[in-house]
């Protein structure tokens, strides 16, 4: 059963360590902050791991397509951080004006993970960026492994299907399947492919094996660093809710 | 030289075409058939005939002759005939060149075809519209396309996944950053700061350096091949797309050459429209959303009609129905611009440029034409610019090319097209008048290789025989074609009499057929305001009068300065060195004549002839030779055995325009030969004509108009029976004067004299006998020639005494 039946979204993030990452999740930010009617707020992190393997005197970068391969700097790399977060903050404010939407952006240092919980609130939709290595992934994967499920990861799950265009395949637990497919036939959804995983360890090797064009978490795990090893499985955005936000500011729920 | 006889004055039967309605067997034209063929135009109408029927290029035609004489109607008549008895010419469309838009493809299709094959192509492109996004729609497609992606998907996530497991199994992150993919060594789930790996001993350093640089390795050469595994997923799908498109295209393409003529260049056109249609499937999965989806279902849209189905169109730029005339095309263009001979190409514009394509090719007069025969205007083709040069150059190269002007003056900056030429095979003809037949017969060199036929209308029949009764056939052709009353036998002969003066000739007839025409129409309108059940004679006259009276408020004018003497014209009594001599003026259509004083003054000289006209500049290059050959009389006639020892002047008095022609030649000489003889000349005559040196007397022009514009200035002032006109008995033939004037002759209240020679003048003008050399040599004594000679002789003496005086004077000064 789902725990909730509505929650009010304030806000989608759309965070990334490049502005490749964010420019692939762009679309989809833009897309649910519309049907929600959320603010959008970019976030750009300056990881800090980034530019201490950058430091490294025989640090190398490959290029996204494979084709080069170049020495670094941790000040080139800087320089990067910054030109990224120019572009990223200018294409999320023309895209979100586009759509009539709110917009924020920061560049802040840290670890994306991190910085990313702490920029989340209670009722915000948080959305990993990543920039596929093929252009178009076959899927939306609902991860519905863990507890507390709601009905709103679950409609998210289903508008990124019509967004995107494309099935909607669900991992979950054996024990769960029953309440996902009612969970499904509530929201007028058809039967969606269902694949049971016992664990974590065998929820990450079904994503690395797969190619989703993105993911849903149901809900946010209570450790970060699952979300991290899912973005890093799935090689996909990955959209993770926060939490019963109760009724937006100055409005009703 | 006699000159002992005056003339006698005609007689009114020969004052105008002895023509009366006893000379016709009929009541009225409405009795009399149709008739058949062309009165008087033999020689034209073979040629039209011959230039409709020889199969031989360039036997093109020129038919010149004067407008209103039915040059169109008979090549239009005769083109019509020869047009029905020859076969449907093949119809024209121009298609898509897929390899080179810019030069369209021309394609001959049998009579009527091109709108089958335009219809067939039409139904193709609908069709494949609603076959096409089904097909690719379908389960089978959707479920072939996916297992080829899934296909690849599983080959690079399996990738992948391999490189992350190995990288993972060495202790390598791979970080995601701005500039792409960089690895660090992790331990213990973290990334190694630079201090930490700082710390490790060496062997750890280079055994994870080594491990960086193999995942290093491994990440981009996968990424590498991916790439390639895309290119060949895109090669497997779009020949997925061709398989699937080709079974549908094929298909239709089947049925589309079932329906159409079996020729090479339709199949060969059909075999690169199917591989177009193939190679661009897409185009058919273009979908519509909103406001542009139409209003109309899909099954029923007009999908050929999209722009981007317009390449498959077909352009019929000439098609010859069943259902319309059968045989060639006869084609009349009146307005004959290059764009309407040759065909045009069409601009439209898009975005602030022009553009345009094979459907914007319009046809010319010479694709409607070609296959039968094309009928053009010269003056028409002349003033176009450039249609005459496009012509030519069509005809000389057998085909019609379609070109712009601002292509040939390299004023266009936008792109164009260059269609196929079309073949071309037909006959043209011209219709001008004589003037143009013969400047381009002189100045275009390529005139008569490509008009090698000329159709020369006659612009007169005689008026013998039967053919008085042809004509008046023929006027009842005219009065039926015109819608007019019928005219009975007395009208007809009016206005036979009227075509005569209309020829100045009364042995004449003419056929400018829009001049009856337009009589007849005239004399309707008065029939009809008169009640009258046909046109008559007074109708006829009426006609005439109210058309004198509407062109004539020049005229009137002329001849009221001369009643109110304002200019100066005696109508009796007599005067010596003064004479009527008689001028034409022509203005628009109509014209008049009016009687001019010409005067002479002699005295001794060196034989110098003033002629003010000439010396004021007044007078033409023909009127000068009139006065050079009068002197040449005059020296040759007159006191030969002493020089020529006179000085003369002579001038038209009053007259302050130009003056030209020789018809005053006979009157100067008669003025000049007066003042010398001082024998006054009668003022109550007028004369006309022009003399040799042997002092005969030749025909002139507008004889009629001279005699009227006399004889009217006369019945003003009161006939008094002694007046009367001198001319040529060379124009006697060319008599057609008006009922008053004829009136007046048969009534003995004017007189109308032929000349044969100046004496005839000389003796009705001055009432004395001329003389003629007896055998001695000499005029006889009292002579009008005597008297003259003897002035000259005497002149001569003059000067001879002068001379001599002069130079004793010399003489006695040099002393």
């Amino acid at each position: 059963m789902t725990t909730e039946p509505t929650v009010i979204r304030h806000r989608v993030i759309l965070g990334a360590t490049c502005y490749a990452d964010a420019e692939a999740a762009l679309h989809l930010a833009v897309e649910l902050g519309r049907r929600l009617g959320a603010e959008i707020q970019g976030l750009l992190v300056s990881d800090e791991t980034i530019l201490s393997a950058a430091g490294h005197p025989k640090a190398r970068v490959v290029s996204y397509s494979g084709t080069s391969v170049s020495q670094v700097t941790a000040e080139a790399m800087r320089s990067a951080f910054r030109a990224d977060a120019r572009l990223f903050e200018r294409q999320l404010q023309r895209r979100a004006a586009a759509a009539a939407l709110g917009v924020s952006f920061r560049a802040e240092p840290g670890r994306l993970a991190s910085v990313l919980a702490g920029a989340a609130g209670a009722g915000d939709l948080v959305i990993f960026g990543y920039r596929r290595a093929i252009r178009d992934g076959d899927s939306v994967v609902l991860v519905a492994g863990g507890d507390g499920m709601t009905t709103d990861a679950l409609r998210t799950a289903v508008q990124l299907r019509a967004i995107l265009r494309k099935r909607l395949v669900v991992l979950t637990a054996a024990t769960r399947q029953r309440e996902v497919v009612a969970a499904l036939a509530d929201l007028g959804e058809g039967p969606a492919e269902l694949r049971v995983v016992s664990s974590d360890a065998d929820l990450l090797r079904a994503l690395d094996r797969m190619s989703p064009a993105a993911v849903v978490m149901a809900s946010a795990p209570a450790d970060l660093a699952l979300v991290v090893q899912v973005v890093e499985a799935a090689r996909s955005p990955v959209i993770v809710p926060f939490g019963d936000a109760g009724p937006p500011p100055g409005g009703t729920a | 030289m006699t000159g002992t006889e005056k003339p006698a004055a005609l007689t009114p039967d020969r004052l105008c075409a002895p023509i009366a309605a006893s000379d016709f067997g009929f009541a009225t034209t409405a009795e009399l058939e149709e008739s058949s063929g062309w009165l008087g135009q033999d020689r034209a109408v073979d040629a039209i005939r011959m230039a409709a029927e020889v199969p031989h290029d360039d036997f093109n035609l020129f038919v010149l002759g004067l407008p209103g004489s039915g040059r169109h109607a008979v090549v239009r008549t005769i083109l019509t005939e020869a047009a029905a008895a020859k076969p449907r010419p093949q119809d024209w469309v121009y298609v898509n060149n897929f390899e080179a838009p810019h030069k369209p493809v021309a394609i001959a299709l049998p009579p009527g075809g091109a709108a089958a094959f335009r219809t067939a192509m039409e139904t193709l492109i609908d069709e494949l519209a609603n076959d096409i996004p089904a097909m690719f729609e379908s389960d089978d497609y959707q479920s072939r396309r996916r297992s080829i992606e899934e296909e690849f998907s599983e080959a690079h996530e399996t990738a992948m996944s391999k490189v992350f497991e190995q990288a993972r199994a060495r202790k390598v992150a791979i970080l995601r950053t701005p500039m792409g993919f960089t690895f660090a060594g992790m331990r213990d789930g973290e990334v190694l700061s630079h201090e930490k790996y700082q710390k490790l001993s060496e062997a750890e350093q280079e055994e994870l350096d080594d491990a960086i640089e193999r995942t290093q390795e491994d990440l981009a050469e996968t990424l590498k091949s991916i790439r390639t595994l895309e290119r060949e997923q895109r090669r497997r799908i779009e020949a997925l797309n061709y398989e699937l498109a080709r079974e549908g295209v094929d298909e239709a393409i089947r049925r589309v050459k079932g329906s159409v003529p079996d020729l090479d260049a339709v199949q060969t056109y059909l075999e690169e429209v199917r591989k177009d249609l193939i190679e661009n499937a897409e185009l058919f999965l273009m979908r519509e959303d909103g406001a542009e989806a139409g209003a109309f279902p899909v099954a029923t849209t007009k999908h050929y009609a999209k722009p981007q189905f317009q390449r498959y169109a077909v352009n019929v730029m000439v098609t010859h129905d069943e259902g319309a005339e059968s045989g060639a095309p006869v084609v009349t263009e009146d307005l004959p611009t290059l764009a309407n001979l040759i065909g045009r190409v069409e601009y439209a514009s898009q975005m602030g440029a022009l553009v345009t394509n094979f459907t914007m090719i319009k046809p010319g007069a010479l694709h409607r034409a070609n296959g039968g025969f094309l009928v053009l205007d010269t003056r028409q083709v002349l003033t176009e610019p450039f249609a005459w040069d496009a012509l030519k150059r069509c005809l000389r190269s057998g085909s019609i090319s379609i070109y712009s002007p601002g292509e040939r003056l390299g004023l266009m900056s936008t792109v164009s097209l260059e269609p196929d030429p079309v073949p071309l095979d037909l006959r043209v003809i011209l219709v001008g008048e004589r003037l143009h037949y013969y400047l381009l017969a002189a100045l275009d060199p390529d005139f008569r290789q490509l008009f090698k036929l000329e159709a020369d209308f006659n612009d007169h029949i005689a008026a013998e025989g039967e053919a008085l009764e042809r004509y008046a056939r023929m006027v009842a052709d005219i009065a039926r074609r015109a819608g007019t009353r019928a005219l009975d036998a007395a009208a007809v002969a009016g206005l036979l009499c009227e075509s005569s003066r209309l020829m100045e000739d009364a042995e004449r007839l003419s056929l400018n057929v829009d001049d009856l025409s337009d009589m007849l129409r005239e004399a309707d309108f008065w029939a009809g305001k008169g009640g009258a059940e046909v046109i008559g004679p007074d109708e006829i006259e009426a006609a005439v009068e109210a058309r004198e009276r509407r062109a004539g408020r020049l005229r009137d004018l002329s001849h009221e300065a001369i009643t109110r003497e304002t200019v100066l014209i005696d109508t009796d009594g007599a005067r010596v060195g003064q004479i009527n001599a008689l001028s034409v003026l022509q203005i628009g259509g109509f014209r008049f004549g009016r009687p001019t004083r010409l005067t002479a003054r002699t005295r001794p000289g060196s034989g110098k002839f003033v002629d003010i006209e000439r010396e004021t500049e007044l007078g033409g290059p023909i009127h000068s030779k009139g006065m050079l050959i009068l002197q040449g009389y005059l020296a040759a006639s007159y006191a030969t055995g002493v020089p020529m020892s006179l000085w003369a002047s002579l001038v038209f008095e009053q007259s302050y325009g130009g003056v030209d022609g020789d018809s005053a030649s006979a009157a100067e000489l008669i003025a000049l030969l007066s003042s010398l003889a001082e024998a006054p000349v009668s003022q109550a005559f007028a004369i006309t004509g022009s003399v040799n040196q042997f002092g005969d007397i030749q025909a002139i022009g507008g004889v009629n108009e001279k005699i009227e514009g006399f004889f009217d200035i006369c019945a003003a002032r009161g006939l008094t029976g002694d007046q009367g006109v001198l001319i040529p008995a060379s124009n006697v033939k060319n008599l057609a004067l008006r009922r008053r004037v004829i009136e007046a002759v048969e009534a003995g209240r004017f007189g109308i004299l032929p000349m044969q020679r100046i004496e005839d003048g000389i003796g009705v003008l001055t009432g004395m006998e001329p003389g003629a050399r007896g055998s001695g040599g000499a005029y006889p004594e009292g002579s009008f020639n005597r008297r003259v000679e003897d002035k000259l002789t005497a002149f001569a003496e003059i000067r001879k005494t002068f001379v001599r005086e002069a130079r004793q004077k010399g003489a006695q000064n040099d002393d």
